[in-house]
C-alpha cells in the first residue's frame, strides 16, 4: 500500500490499496473524486477558484474549475463513469483571520468556485470540510474512499 | 527577461542577495531593538521555485510554526514573512511583553497583537530601507499572523503569486538571538516581473554609480 502525495497544483489517480495525500493546505482547496465501483479516486491540489480571472497557465490543476475538467478526463480513462464519481471537498481556510478583506475571505472564493463547477457538472458532493482559519493534511483511501483529516491546533 | 527555466547570472543573484541583507539587516536591527538583545544572521539563500515546491523549512511540512505575513505593495508585488517555530515564537513573545523567559506557553490575541505590532516595525523598516536603495515604492500592506503547520501557511502566501506566475523567488535569511534560543527565518518573496524590475532597479543605480566614479 502506497502513499502517493500531491503538491500544490497537482493531481493524481490512484487504485486500491493505496492512499493520495495533501499535506498541510491552508487556501488552497483539495477535490477527491472516488469511484467506489472500481476503487479508483483522483486528488487534485488546487489553488485559485477560476482559470478566466487569472494569467493563462499551462498548469490547469491551478484553478478549481478546469482541475475537475481534467480530473473528469482521468477517471474516464481509467473507466469510470461520471454518475459513480462521489466528490469531497476539503480545505480553502482563511489562515490570517485577523486581516479583514471586503467581500468574500481567501480560500471562500475556491470554495464557492468548486461547488459551482461540481453542480454544473453534475458530480455528486457527498462530504466536506472546509472553511474556518486552521490548515488541513488530508489522507484519502482507494480502499475505503474515506477522506481523513489532520489539523493541529 | 526573466522566464521560466532562466537561471539567474551570477551578478543577479548577488543583487538579489544585496537586497535581501538590506531588507533583513534593517529588520533584524529593529528587531534587536525592541527585544534589547543581539541578533545574528545567516548570509542570504535565493531559491528560484516553482510554485509547487514549498521548500522543506525548519524540519518538516506539519510542524507548527508562528507565521508573521504581509504583502507588499506599490511598485513591486511580493510578499513578506516572518517564521518562527513554536519554541522561539513563545520566547519572542516572552521578550517582547517582558515577561519571564518560559512563561507564555500558549499565544493569546493579545499575544497576537504584540506580533502584529513586531510585524509592522519590522516590514516598516526594512520595505523602508528597501524603497531608498532600489528608488522604487515598496509599502507594506496590514500583517496578519497565523499559528499552523508550515506548509499550509506559506502555500497560503504563495498562492498570492499563482495568479501571475508558475514561479517565486525566495529570498530568505535565518536569524538567532544569542543567548535565548530563540531562532526565526525572514523571507522576502517575489514573482518574476518584480525579480525583473528589482534587477533592472539595481543595474540603473550600479550604472549611476559607475558614472560618477568615471
Amino acid at each position: 500500500m502506497a502513499d502517493i502525495e500531491v503538491q500544490m497544483a497537482q493531481m493524481k489517480t490512484a487504485r486500491d490499496p493505496d492512499n493520495l495525500i495533501a499535506l498541510g493546505i491552508g487556501s488552497c482547496i483539495v477535490i477527491t473524486f472516488y469511484d467506489p465501483k472500481l476503487k479508483i479516486g483522483a486528488l487534485a491540489h488546487c489553488m485559485l477558484p477560476d482559470s478566466k480571472e487569472a494569467e493563462p497557465s499551462e498548469n490547469p490543476i491551478k484553478f478549481a474549475d478546469t482541475a475537475v475538467d481534467e480530473m473528469l478526463k482521468q477517471m474516464r480513462v481509467k473507466g469510470s463513469l461520471k454518475p459513480d464519481i462521489e466528490a469531497k471537498i476539503v480545505g480553502g481556510a482563511n489562515m490570517f483571520p485577523n486581516i479583514k478583506h471586503g467581500g468574500l475571505e481567501p480560500g471562500e472564493d475556491n470554495v464557492a468556485s468548486v461547488r459551482k463547477k461540481l453542480e454544473a457538472e453534475g458530480i455528486r458532493l457527498v462530504g466536506e470540510a472546509v472553511g474556518g482559519s486552521s490548515g488541513r493534511s488530508v489522507e484519502f483511501s482507494t480502499v475505503t474512499g474515506i477522506v481523513t483529516i489532520k489539523i493541529k491546533l | 527577461m526573466i522566464e521560466k527555466g532562466y537561471k539567474l547570472t551570477w551578478l543577479e543573484r548577488d543583487a538579489l542577495r544585496e537586497i535581501t541583507s538590506i531588507g533583513a539587516g534593517n529588520a533584524t536591527t529593529a528587531l534587536s531593538k525592541l527585544m534589547k538583545r543581539r541578533i545574528d544572521v545567516t548570509i542570504p539563500q535565493l531559491n528560484l521555485v516553482s510554485i509547487q515546491t514549498v521548500p522543506e523549512i525548519m524540519g518538516g511540512p506539519e510542524k507548527l510554526a508562528t507565521a508573521i505575513h504581509l504583502r507588499i505593495k506599490g511598485d513591486t508585488t511580493g510578499s513578506l514573512v516572518l517564521l518562527f517555530d513554536k519554541a522561539s515564537a513563545l520566547l519572542v513573545t516572552d521578550i517582547l511583553t517582558g515577561k519571564e523567559i518560559g512563561t507564555t506557553k500558549t499565544l493569546t490575541a493579545q499575544d497576537n497583537e504584540v506580533l502584529i505590532n513586531m510585524g509592522n516595525i519590522l516590514a516598516d523598516s526594512c520595505l523602508k530601507a528597501l524603497s531608498e536603495f532600489l528608488d522604487l515604492k515598496l509599502m507594506p500592506s496590514e500583517p496578519g499572523v497565523a499559528t499552523d503547520m508550515i506548509k499550509s501557511i506559506m502555500d497560503t502566501v504563495l498562492v498570492e503569486f499563482a495568479k501571475k506566475s508558475d514561479y517565486a523567488l525566495l529570498l530568505e535569511v535565518e536569524f538567532i538571538t544569542p543567548p535565548t534560543r530563540v531562532k526565526g527565518h525572514f523571507f522576502l518573496i517575489f514573482d518574476l516581473a518584480t525579480i525583473n524590475q528589482i534587477v533592472n532597479a539595481i543595474n540603473k543605480k550600479l550604472g549611476r554609480k559607475r558614472k560618477e566614479e568615471a
